[in-house]
């Protein structure tokens, strides 16, 4: 209670603000509600009127919901408990901002926010299915926003009310985790988010499809949303990426984490859909499949959202939100199985109702296409078994099961190649038939390919880069080193296949390009993809890496492939530095041989200073220094700093203790005194022998009482180590000692990763292709009627 | 339908089927602390608390060594010989993913929590 007195009194507008950002969510549940039910009772144009407005005025509720939530977070409202969980006083703004969607609370209500306005902004468009839309999108939106309602980011905890019913607010908060404190927090989710949210209204499309028995005009329609769609998922998995890669340390893009998988299979079944309603535009081929495949994308994605934000995966995931509250876990079940049982009962209605349309033959490039998105559908049915793998082996009772990353890798990478073979080649052919002249460009294009290969195998062979560091000195022929590391045909040939892929699409963009015309774009975003993809092969394939406990006075050797380097620990941060998040510790790289050059890796480390001032606590950060070259990156990544070696251990006077598997002995020989118990300058000491490398060592640590109290005076034990007493208990003499390094050590791991930079191309190149696809896909799509509904 | 066109697509739901059975067969199981280290050779993952007090490094080793508690309170000694991830020491929890071996459950993989994703169901 005398804390609670301590606090400022919240300001009235906070309280105010909060009321309002929860009155909202219910009143924005009530405007889905009335937009969803209007149609069904009333079939006019007042009805659909009513139904319009109210999700329009629904999402702008929902806009203002989250706009609460920011200025709560920006006025440092510290009295709710997500703004006290998730900011400090002392941070930047704009993680402050993008607190917003940090924790489980905000990432729903994003989400949220997101499908509601892409549920509004498409309204327009599906006429005239939108009797059947705006009741789905109203039905799925009130429920979306029931579970924020339940999981409210407007809580103010009890105790923070005193007895007058006086709301206290704490001075600040407890801060956001400072890995979540990055740039890409303030770009990666927005932009995923987009993409997770343009799949309800992807979903609501296809299923009024279904029900109005349309084949065709809703494929022309909806195609421009697809790409949309899909590239923000795209590249926000890409960005998702390039986050953990900067910041985590350990040196890859991917992991087949379940919560990269969440988002990796609406990303695959979209781009599945994307390449169907191509087919069905073009060759009203599989209408009705492409009606299913529409609704697809959003089941996955509220499946994977109760996997990961259940606490179903929560031991198993490295992103694994915790429990939900009762009311919203039972709601986002009630999500799941309606869009289950949806899906299912809507897939019958789209082969049960309406006419197809008249379908031409596909061909080979029909063929070839309808292949593509079943090899997508197939990596996408592997990475969504794995990721429910653990949930349904412990709901049967058992142990939760978990497939490793290598195993996904493995079973990917057969389609993988299939489906980038498919990608070089299906440009190519006719929907006819595929002209002899055609198949001679396939030809040229393949001949091309493996010349490009040539050089960046070669360029990996001679650089070094495939071989592991015992054999780097010698200089076999490619095909010995294969025969002794069997798995690098599998990665060479998996390169080929993408080098293949980028060259036949290249060759098709030019082709277009010196034609104009147009539909050239859809080529250029699998130039990127394909660009992207063999970035993330090579730096994963040919990635090495070595590690090192380096000291101010032990440099030690880091050797990765061809780069021989002497690692030194330059200097480590002062006592005033290492609490500023720009603290870093200089480590000199020095090379041993020509090829590469000398260098000074700045890793950061700092101690969170709200935890040391909040709760006396030293939470360590450390993010990697990557040395960006053209042809390849190189990481380092740290551990804390620390000097200790053998943590606290109690001995009894004449017992021998072993360390490091009997290599270090410690005898504690007898219990030593100094002067006076009681009086300031009395000495406590253990007596103790330490052998290791063969050679014996006394040493007598203390404990001094001083008139401030007990001070530790730790004894050298030869150069390496210092010992430590703890504690002695005086009736006993039991000792507690710790056996600690005489120098700080810092554990250090270089990567050297090649060709990282083309992540960043190909994803450059298929965000640019994606949005010029979107505008050439856009242009052919029919503009919005607002004829009443064809079929009800 | 023809019946090459059927045959073409039992063999393909057979072939997929097949696959996803060999994958999902690779799977390893999380287990508790006292079952790992009955079953050492055996790849298995645990979870649990880390004991950030016990965090070491091992000499010699070029690894780090901690105690993670599992759900029952049981302690597993881990060695990890690679950097420790970025968020290791403000991670409430862990799951490690490998093999006990003379004492140590040697760990290939370390996976930590997010802890401002980590909060108690309210």
């Amino acid at each position: 209670m005398d804390t609670l007195e301590s606090f400022p009194l919240a300001p009235a507008w906070g309280f105010t603000v909060g009321t309002v950002g929860r009155g909202l969510v219910f009143f924005g549940i009530g405007l889905f509600a009335v937009a969803a039910l209007a149609p069904l009772f009333g079939r006019g144009e007042r009805a659909r009127r009513l139904s319009f407005w109210a999700m329009g005025a629904g999402a702008g509720a929902v806009v203002l919901v989250m706009a609460c939530l920011i200025i709560l977070l920006l006025g440092q409202q510290y009295q709710y408990l997500y703004v006290f969980n998730n900011t400090t006083r002392d941070m930047p703004t704009v993680y402050r901002f993008s607190a917003a969607w940090a924790a489980q609370e905000g990432s729903f209500l994003l989400w949220v926010m997101m499908s509601a306005v892409f549920a509004v902004l498409a309204l327009r468009r599906v006429s005239p299915l939108h009797r059947s839309y705006v009741v789905i999108a109203g039905l799925f939106l009130a429920a979306m926003l029931a579970i924020v309602a339940y999981q409210s980011p407007f809580r103010i905890p009890g105790e923070l009310v005193d007895a007058q019913g006086r709301i206290h607010m704490p001075p600040t908060g407890s801060g956001l985790n400072p890995v979540l404190q990055n740039y890409w927090m303030a770009i990666h989710p927005w932009v995923i988010f987009i993409g997770f949210g343009s799949l309800l209204a992807l979903f609501c499309w296809a299923a009024a499809a279904a029900i109005a028995g349309d084949r065709k005009d809703w494929v022309l329609r909806v195609r421009p949303w697809a790409v949309f769609s899909m590239l923000f998922l795209g590249v926000g998995l890409t960005m998702g990426g390039l986050w953990a890669y900067e910041t985590l340390g350990w040196g890859g893009f991917w992991a087949w984490d379940p919560v990269e998988n969440v988002s990796l299979v609406p990303f695959l079944t979209c781009a599945a859909l994307v390449h169907m309603l191509y087919l069905t535009a073009n060759r009203g081929v599989a209408s009705r499949w492409t009606v299913v495949l529409g609704l697809v994308p959003f089941l996955t994605f509220v499946y994977g959202t109760y996997l990961t934000r259940s606490g179903a995966l929560v031991n198993v995931s490295v992103h694994s939100f915790a429990k939900m509250t009762e009311g919203a876990h039972g709601v986002l079940a009630g999500i799941v199985i309606a869009t289950f049982l949806g899906t299912l009962a809507l897939s019958v209605l789209a082969f049960k109702k309406g006419e197809a349309p008249p379908s031409r033959p596909p061909g080979s490039r029909g063929w070839g296409m309808t292949s593509g998105v079943l090899l997508l559908y197939l990596i996408a049915v592997i990475a969504g078994a794995g990721m429910s793998r653990p949930f349904f082996s412990a709901l049967g009772g058992g142990s939760a099961q978990v497939v490793a990353e290598g195993e996904y890798n493995r079973f990917t990478a057969v389609p993988y190649m299939l489906a980038t073979l498919l990608l070089a080649i299906v440009p190519f052919l006719g929907w006819k038939q595929t002209r002899s002249g055609r198949w001679g460009q396939v030809a040229n294009v393949f001949l091309v390919a493996v010349l490009l290969f040539g050089v960046v195998a070669m360029g990996l062979v001679f650089s070094g880069l495939t071989m592991d560091a015992p054999t780097q000195q010698e200089s076999l022929p490619l095909f010995q080193q294969i025969f002794r590391k069997p798995e690098l045909l599998l990665f060479f040939l998996l390169i080929f296949t993408t080098v293949f892929a980028i060259t036949g699409n290249t060759w098709r963009l030019i082709e277009r390009l010196r034609a104009k015309s147009g539909g050239w774009a859809g080529f250029l975003t699998h130039i990127g993809v394909a660009v992207l993809l063999l970035g993330l092969v090579v730096s994963r394939a040919f990635e090495k890496s070595a590690t090192a406990v380096i000291t101010p006075s032990h440099p030690q050797q880091l050797v990765i492939g061809p780069a021989r380097y002497l690692a030194m620990l330059d200097r480590l941060p002062s006592h005033e530095e290492v609490f500023s998040p720009e603290s870093t510790i200089p480590i000199r790289l020095e090379s041993l041989n020509d090829r590469f050059h000398s260098w000074t890796a700045e890793p950061v480390f700092f101690y969170e200073r709200m935890a040391a001032l909040l709760r006396g606590e030293l939470r360590p950060v450390t993010r990697p220094y990557i040395k960006r070259a053209t042809l390849y990156d190189l990481y380092l990544a740290i551990g804390e700093p620390s000097s200790e070696f053998v943590g606290e251990f109690t001995m009894e006077p004449g017992e021998v203790k072993e360390f490091e598997g009997g290599q270090i002995q410690v005898k504690y020989v007898a219990a030593t005194r100094e002067g006076e118990p009681g009086k300031p300058g009395a000495k406590f000491g253990a007596q103790l022998v330490v052998s290791y490398e063969g050679r014996e060592f006394n040493a007598n640590p203390q404990l001094v009482l001083t008139k401030s109290g007990m001070e530790r005076q730790g004894a050298r034990v030869g150069v390496d180590f210092l010992a430590v007493l703890e504690r002695i208990d005086a009736g006993t003499q039991e000792a507690t000692l710790r056996l600690d390094f005489q120098e700080p050590y810092v554990y250090t791991q270089l990567f050297f990763k090649p060709l990282t930079g083309l992540v960043w191309l190909g994803a450059g190149i298929m965000t640019v292709g994606g949005v010029l696809a979107i505008r050439q896909v856009g242009r052919r799509a029919p503009k919005p009627t607002d004829a009443p509904d064809e079929v009800t | 339908m023809k019946f090459g066109a059927i045959l073409a697509i039992v063999v393909a739901i057979a072939g997929v089927g097949m696959t996803l059975y060999a994958f999902l067969s690779s799977a390893s199981p999380y287990v508790s602390a006292r079952e790992a280290a009955a079953n050492p050779g055996k790849r298995v993952h645990v979870a649990g608390e880390i004991d950030h007090s016990s965090v070491r490094m091992s000499l010699g080793m070029g690894a780090f060594e901690f105690d993670l508690i599992d759900e029952h309170g049981e302690r597993l000694r881990v060695r990890y010989g690679k950097a420790k991830p970025g968020n290791f020491d403000m991670a409430p929890k862990a799951s490690v993913s490998g093999q006990y071996w003379d004492g140590v459950f040697v760990a290939d993989e370390l996976r930590t929590q997010c802890p401002s994703k980590y909060e108690a169901a309210k």
